[in-house]
């Protein structure tokens, strides 16, 4: 863990020292003496945003988020709900949640109100937003500030993601917003919230340094500051853990993990990620149109290879799209690799199958066909290579084709653009169970890249969104959805990747799961003493 | 050039000079002024054309390429309508003509727009970038890659065929044949990992914080600047070097300061000005892959970045910023050359 303003300081004898090294070209680091209980945490993080708006962070990034613009409930690594700018909330009825407020202030001073909650929620909400959540506000009838420190969200569905939702939203304050234009989160008018940490110094998609809030209304965070940089590519990356100047390193990509372990001074946690990597169908363009020729390719891909080659066995093969630990959130882990053993065998590496399925097919011969792959991901294209052998086996000829996010975003997910297969990864937005199959297989939507329409699969889904939170019924439920959606075969799930942090050894590491984003960072990462 | 050019000159005060002498000297003077101020016009005329296409070709380029900016700002969980609302707020489905119209309307106005991504005016994160990082980085960069690499083309000159200008070309030609991003990473290794001397990571806290960041990245393109400046100067050193006037003033007696001065550095001036430009250009296109080397959001970092999310406003904002850049530098590198070289203005002179 970095000493006291240990960064601080060494910038600044830095900066005394230039004067010097400009002429003598001699220089030295410094380092400063710790005081108890004063410390900083300096993070490597894998990417950062254009700015510290709600509106423009998710995931990964609401890690940092959160830390400032704290939300109305927390989840933490325990599965819990635990309130925080809420003090309780109440459900009149199935679709109503009235939630009454803390009574704390902002690092500007000023109180927090349900009118604060009202504009954050609409942020998302409102049908022009930009923000990167708001098709998790979709169900959200009205939000209406029902009294002083009371805000009622009326649902027009039952919404199982919900109380995800409102975990995963920062409140911000509304007059901070109003007063800078639209500019709020920016590095001219940095994020204001209640939360432990206020921004210190925010650089676009480079640097935020967050220091404690000093008037913070709950518990001391033990770190005085957090400070998080995104290095800009691999070497950057090796080079900054191997300086000693920074507490930890998350989410490397997993192909460097090997390089990074021999850092010394670190110590590696890692677990099974909630991410998917996977081959989609799509169902409507032939030849994909066809089972045969789906199955025929299940039982073509070398899995067990791409995970040795792409991922130095830092992965687990897939066997359905949801990475089980989502699963067994709704119930035991038994049923659930039962499960999962069943759709495992029709993704055994089978190339006489293989060829057999494809003789069934209008294409016994094979076919032709090409792959995006996207640039900023290298495992996606290393995947697609292996693929592409493993394809030639069986007569199948798959070419590839780079391309930018943007483009490949457009051509995959929204306009459906490609020759009917694609490979990508696909993270769980929640820690609900189904909130992955919502994603992939509601039709309609984008992000249902096989264009799967299932009758089956659609009423599995609507009648699991009726359920209650602490149903029995929930797992089965889903599993009977997974095992209509294996028998169409739309997606080859591929692997399973790790997700790996590396913590320097002062400090130790608990509760860490694919959701970590969703609790505060500093306890997950604390100091050791 | 003739011999009397290099005779020292006699003292002599204006007023023994006379006024015939005095009134032809004013007259020469705002001669040279009108010819200068003729020139910048001509040029900054030719550059509002350039910059007019350059616009264009900008704004023709991201509208042809896939993907537009509601992708990167929706995310992929956006719904049809979000993105038809995006658009609509950008007013992306607005007619070419009409888009590029209130573009450049608005940036003759001093307005570039404001940022999709960053939710700021296009002209702050610029500013941010080019104070902060890249303006500095340039300054740092050029001033020691022409001052070395002027000295070290001097000392190859005057040693040349020697052990000592062997020595020069060869490691400047090594520093520059290597790939900028292997250059990078083996200074950051030993200066920043190693020795620990210097920041290899991000740019500071501003000021001298900042400066003591950029050493190593601007280290890392001097070294590839270093090569190409050594070897212009050290040719037109040279050159100059074997010419007779040289020969000649040094068999009169003149004083080595004045040699250097008046024949060697007056002589090699427009060559020397003309690449010092040139370099100021290239650091432009290095900018984006140093920037990226040391994590630093430069203009370089900002482009890359606005590229990849398709933010309209930031890359017209930064094309337009780069291009007129290079137009200023350009017309400043004519006129030096002009003020410099007497034959140059002789020569616009009798062209006009």
């Amino acid at each position: 863990m970095s000493q006291p303003n240990q960064r601080r300081r060494r910038r600044s004898v830095g900066a005394a020292l230039i004067a010097l090294t400009l002429i003598t070209a001699t220089g030295c680091a410094s380092s400063g003496e710790a005081a108890p209980g004063d410390s900083s945490l300096d993070v490597i993080f894998p990417i950062l945003r254009p700015t510290l708006d709600v509106r423009d962070n998710a995931a990964q990034t609401l890690g940092i988020q959160l830390l400032v613009n704290e939300p109305l409930f927390v989840y933490t690594p325990d599965g819990e709900f635990v309130p925080r700018l809420a003090e309780s909330v109440e459900q009149p009825d199935p679709l109503t949640f009235v939630y009454t407020l803390r009574d704390v202030t902002f690092s500007d001073g000023t109180p927090l109100t349900a009118d604060d909650v009202v504009y954050t929620f609409d942020l998302h909400r409102d049908p022009e937003s930009t923000s990167v959540m708001a098709r998790y506000w979709g169900a959200v009838e009205s939000v209406e500030a029902t009294g002083e420190d009371e805000v009622t969200v009326k649902l027009s569905a039952s919404d199982p993601e919900w109380p995800y939702t409102v975990a995963k939203t920062g409140i911000v304050s509304a007059a901070y917003y109003e007063a800078n234009g639209g500019q709020a989160g920016t590095p001219g008018a940095p994020q204001i919230g209640t939360g432990p940490y206020v921004v210190d110094e925010f650089k676009a998609s480079a640097e935020v340094d967050l220091v404690r809030n000093p008037s913070y209304w709950g518990e001391e965070a033990p770190y005085e500051s957090i400070a998080f940089t995104a290095p800009k590519d691999d070497n950057s990356r090796l080079l900054a853990l191997q300086s000693g100047n920074y507490d930890a390193l998350l989410l490397p990509p997993l192909s460097q993990v090997k390089a990074l372990s021999a850092v010394p001074g670190y110590v590696a946690s890692e677990i099974t990620d909630t991410s998917t990597y996977r081959i989609n169908f799509d169902l409507t363009k032939p030849p994909f149109d066809e089972l045969a020729v789906r199955q025929a390719i299940s039982h073509a891909v070398d899995r067990d290879a791409i995970i040795g080659a792409v991922f130095n066995d830092h992965a687990e093969p897939a066997d359905a799209l949801v990475p089980p630990p989502i699963l067994e959130v709704a119930g035991e882990p038994g049923p659930v690799a039962e499960a999962y053993d069943g759709f495992a065998r029709d993704f055994d590496l089978d190339l006489d199958q293989a060829r057999e399925y494809l003789a069934q097919s209008s294409v016994p011969d094979g076919f032709s066909f090409t792959v995006p792959v996207q640039q900023s991901d290298p495992a996606q294209t290393l995947i697609a290579q292996i693929v592409a052998q493993s394809l030639a086996e069986i007569g199948v000829d798959m070419t590839l084709a780079p391309l930018d996010d943007n483009t490949y975003i457009q051509q995959v997910y929204f306009d459906k653009d490609i020759d009917g297969l694609s490979i990508d990864s696909w993270s769980a937005g929640s820690p609900e169970p189904a909130g992955m199959l919502f994603n992939a297989y509601t039709p309609g939507i984008f992000s249902n890249v096989s264009q799967l329409d299932s009758a089956a699969v659609a009423a599995g889904l609507a009648e699991y969104r009726e359920l209650p939170v602490d149903s029995a019924e929930r797992q089965p439920l889903l599993l009977d959805v997974l095992t209509e959606i294996h028998a169409e075969r739309p997606t080859v799930p591929l692997l399973y990747p790790n997700l790996v942090f590396f913590t320097a050894e002062d400090t130790t590491v608990s509760g860490l799961n694919g959701f970590w984003w969703l609790s505060p960072l500093y306890e997950i990462i604390a100091p050791a003493s | 050039m003739s011999f009397s050019s290099v005779k020292e000159p006699a003292p002599m005060s204006l007023a023994a000079a006379g006024p015939d002498a005095l009134d032809h000297r004013r007259a020469v003077r705002w001669s040279e002024v009108r010819l200068i101020a003729t020139v910048i016009a001509k040029r900054l005329l030719a550059g509002v054309v350039v910059l007019f296409i350059v616009t264009v070709l900008i704004f023709l380029f991201i509208h042809a390429a896939p993907g537009g900016p509601e992708v990167a700002i929706a995310g992929l969980d956006a719904t049809p309508e979000q993105l038809a609302a995006i658009r609509e707020l950008y007013r992306l489905d607005d007619p070419l003509p009409v888009q590029y119209w209130t573009y450049i309307s608005s940036a003759l106005t001093g307005d570039l727009g404001t940022s999709f991504m960053l939710r700021e005016p296009v002209a702050d994160a610029i500013g941010r970038a080019l104070s902060g990082v890249t303006i500095p980085l340039i300054i740092i960069t050029w001033t020691t890659a022409l001052v070395f690499g002027v000295s070290l083309g001097y000392i190859s000159a005057r040693k040349r065929g020697q052990l000592l200008d062997r020595t020069i070309v060869g490691i400047t030609v090594v520093g520059a044949t290597a790939p900028m991003f292997a250059t990078g990473l083996l200074i950051s290794t030993v200066f920043g990992v190693q020795l620990r001397w210097f920041p290899f990571f991000g740019s500071g806290s501003g000021g001298l914080d900042t400066l003591y960041h950029l050493v190593l990245p601007a280290l890392t393109m001097v070294i590839v600047m270093l090569a190409s400046t050594t070897r212009i100067s050290r040719v037109r050193f040279a050159q100059v070097l074997e010419e007779d006037q040289y020969a000649f003033a040094k068999a009169r007696g003149v004083s080595p300061r004045a040699i250097f001065g008046r024949i060697i550095f007056r002589n090699s001036a427009v060559q020397l000005i003309t690449w010092a430009g040139s370099v100021i250009v290239g650091l432009m296109t290095g900018l984006i892959i140093v920037e990226q080397i040391y994590s630093l959001p430069g203009i370089g970092s900002l482009l890359i970045t606005a590229i990849g999310s398709r933010d309209i406003p930031m890359i017209q904002g930064i094309t337009l910023v780069i291009a007129v850049a290079i137009v200023l530098v350009t017309i400043i590198v004519d006129v030096l050359c002009i003020i410099v070289d007497p034959r140059i203005r002789r020569g616009m002179e009798a062209d006009a």
